[in-house]
């Protein structure tokens, strides 16, 4: 009875100091899900210093801290779960903090990071006159092309770092397989081209057909071709050269254009350079007719199936 | 081009490097005359006094396809329709074009591609598109509907793929030249599965040391679906302890086919005697077990 009576008091105790520093609760709350389109995705990447992407609809995140003694003041903490895998998904959080009486905006917390790591949002202190707070949470992802294909599920807490009072909700994100080729150059009306003009340069011409040396590109406004892959299986791209009389004589990193193969066996990882304008050569002869000679050059892609 | 015209050294990629000899250069338009023979001169004068090539590119030929694979079940006789996204973040309007085709892969996992309905077990004559040409907006997206009809006797798995092609639009050259289309496309994967007809049966053919550092494994598949693989290569030291693991890749292996996986055994292993021991999953259920002995030196 004694025994019991100690382990009440005990417990009245530890209730009691963990009742002090703050309460952190709920007002609305659900489940955060970023279902994301191939299309959301590949203009979030492409959309330079604004990489994001925002949840679906639902219910808003919304907390309320309340602090619980003047002299043992909370500090508000965050931190999640981490997303199952080594899937660099990062989550970004910015947070409105209210008085909740008078529904006047105390401060706000820019965009920052929700790590696996605790973070301090803030702390009480930083409340005036021990006020009750609401605190609003946006969420949104940082797109840096490293994604992985995949459904992920990854809980995010608040909670009082004093006592270790916690709410949690969870966050979903949904990411689509993609394979995406991309041409980089001159935002030009027309084609993509890279030449070898040669008209006005006999004797360099004349050089290369005496030495075998592959003549060398005139002007290009393409600049490299980029491929993307967000898939484990990787890609293969095949370079074909339409059927020309001259077709074989195209080079491309050293070696015959036509029926080149790139690929990989994983994911890219954002964009990755398959090559740029400059790999391109022409090898002559000295047996060309003379005028205009045209390639067509076709990049064909496919996630390795 | 003078007297005084200078040669100038372009900088080469690694690629350039290792093709051409040692000391050469790429040859540009200022490049000195060095000494061709004079049969070759005159040969080469009389041919040609103007040579243009140009090798063309669509112009922000950006297209995505997702997903890139689809893989399908269906019953014999039944038609069932499935979605693709293929889209663009060019600034402008992209005309597409879509083509079926056949493909397969010979036992070192390299891609072919064949006609569409050329192959024995095509998805290609039963495959139809929703559009086979349309326009992606700037920034845009269509989503691509297939419909594929199962043939009654058909079995097994098909496969096919569906390519989407930029057609950019035709332009003039320098020189009086007209402009040729240049095309970049991705390709959608398709297999289909018929259900119920589904024949299993896999095994590990052979299993070997391909060089000092390189196993191989040679899988079959005798059944008549698509598989893929998974698991394990394990290496154990002479007391039977798992030193080192490599990952099998996630690779399909066709219907009544084999494919050869070769694993490049790390850096890290020391010289002396190992077992490997291949474990691979068979994405249909089972697993392949093959043990090697091997010596690293």
């Amino acid at each position: 009875m004694k025994r019991c009576a100690l382990l009440l008091l005990a417990l009245l105790a530890v209730s009691s100091a963990s009742a002090r520093y703050g309460q952190v609760n709920f007002i609305s709350s659900g489940l955060v899900s970023f279902n994301v389109t191939a299309e959301a995705y590949a203009n979030a990447l492409a959309c330079a210093g604004c990489n994001y992407l925002y949840p679906d609809p639902g219910l808003p995140i919304v907390l309320r801290v309340r602090p619980q003694s003047p002299d043992h003041h909370y500090t508000l903490e965050t931190l999640h779960s981490g997303f199952g895998s080594a899937n660099p998904l990062n989550l970004e959080a910015r947070y409105t903090v209210i008085d909740i009486d008078d529904n006047s905006v105390l401060f706000t917390i820019d965009w920052r990071p929700v790590s696996q790591i605790p973070a301090v949002l803030f702390t009480e202190p930083q409340v005036e006159d021990e006020t009750t707070v609401r605190v609003e949470v946006e969420y949104r992802l940082r797109i840096t092309g490293a994604e992985l294909a995949g459904n992920y599920l990854a809980s995010v807490s608040y909670r009082i770092r004093e006592n270790n009072r916690a709410v949690a909700h969870n966050v979903q994100v949904i990411l689509p397989s993609f394979l995406t080729l991309r041409l980089v150059g001159q935002l030009a009306p027309g084609p993509h081209t890279v030449s070898f003009d040669y008209s006005q340069a006999t004797a360099a011409y004349l050089h290369a057909v005496s030495s075998g040396i592959p003549l060398a590109v005139t002007g290009s406004n393409l600049e490299r071709l980029e491929i993307s892959t967000n898939h484990p299986t990787g890609f293969t791209v095949t370079v074909i050269v339409s059927e020309t009389p001259l077709r074989d004589r195209l080079w491309l990193l050293g070696t015959a254009a036509h029926g080149q193969r790139f690929s990989s066996s994983g994911p890219t990882n954002g964009f990755v350079t398959l090559f740029t304008a400059s790999d391109f050569g022409l090898v002559v002869d000295g047996g060309e007719t003379p005028g205009l000679h045209i390639f067509t050059v076709t990049y064909e892609a496919v996630r390795n199936p | 081009m003078g007297a005084g015209a200078q040669t100038v050294v372009h900088p080469l990629r690694r690629p350039w490097r290792k093709a051409l000899h040692h000391g050469d250069h790429l040859v540009t338009p200022c490049d000195s005359l060095l000494s061709p023979s004079p049969d070759r001169i005159i040969r080469v004068m009389k041919a040609i006094l103007l040579l243009l090539a140009l090798a063309s590119f669509a112009q922000a030929a950006d297209i995505g396809i997702s997903p890139p694979r689809l893989e399908l079940v269906a019953q014999p006789g039944e038609t069932i329709t499935a979605t693709a996204t293929v889209l663009t973040t060019a600034a402008s309007e992209q005309q597409i074009a879509s083509e079926l085709s056949d493909w397969t892969l010979d036992s070192a996992g390299n891609l072919a591609f064949f006609p569409a309905g050329s192959l024995l077990h095509s998805a290609a004559p039963f495959l139809e598109l929703d559009a086979s040409d349309f326009i992606l907006p700037p920034g845009g997206s269509r989503e691509v509907r297939l419909a594929f009809t199962v043939p009654a006797e058909a079995e097994g798995t098909l496969h096919g793929m569906v390519f989407f092609t930029v057609v950019p639009p035709p332009t003039e050259l320098p020189g009086g030249g007209v402009g040729v289309m240049i095309t970049t496309r991705v390709g959608l994967t398709v297999y289909v599965t018929v259900a119920g007809t589904e024949q299993l049966g896999s095994e590990l053919l052979d299993f070997y040391q391909l060089d000092e550092r390189t196993l191989a494994a040679v899988v079959v598949n005798t059944g008549n679906t698509v598989m893929r693989l998974s698991g394990t290569i394990e290496l154990r030291d002479e007391a039977g302890q798992v030193v080192h693991r490599l990952e099998v890749p996630d690779v399909p292996v066709l219907r009544e086919s084999e494919r050869e996986i070769t694993f490049t055994l790390p850096e890290g292993v020391a010289p002396g005697f190992y077992v490997a021991l291949a474990l691979i999953q068979d994405s249909r259920g089972g697993l392949l077990a093959g043990e090697l002995p091997i010596e690293v030196p």
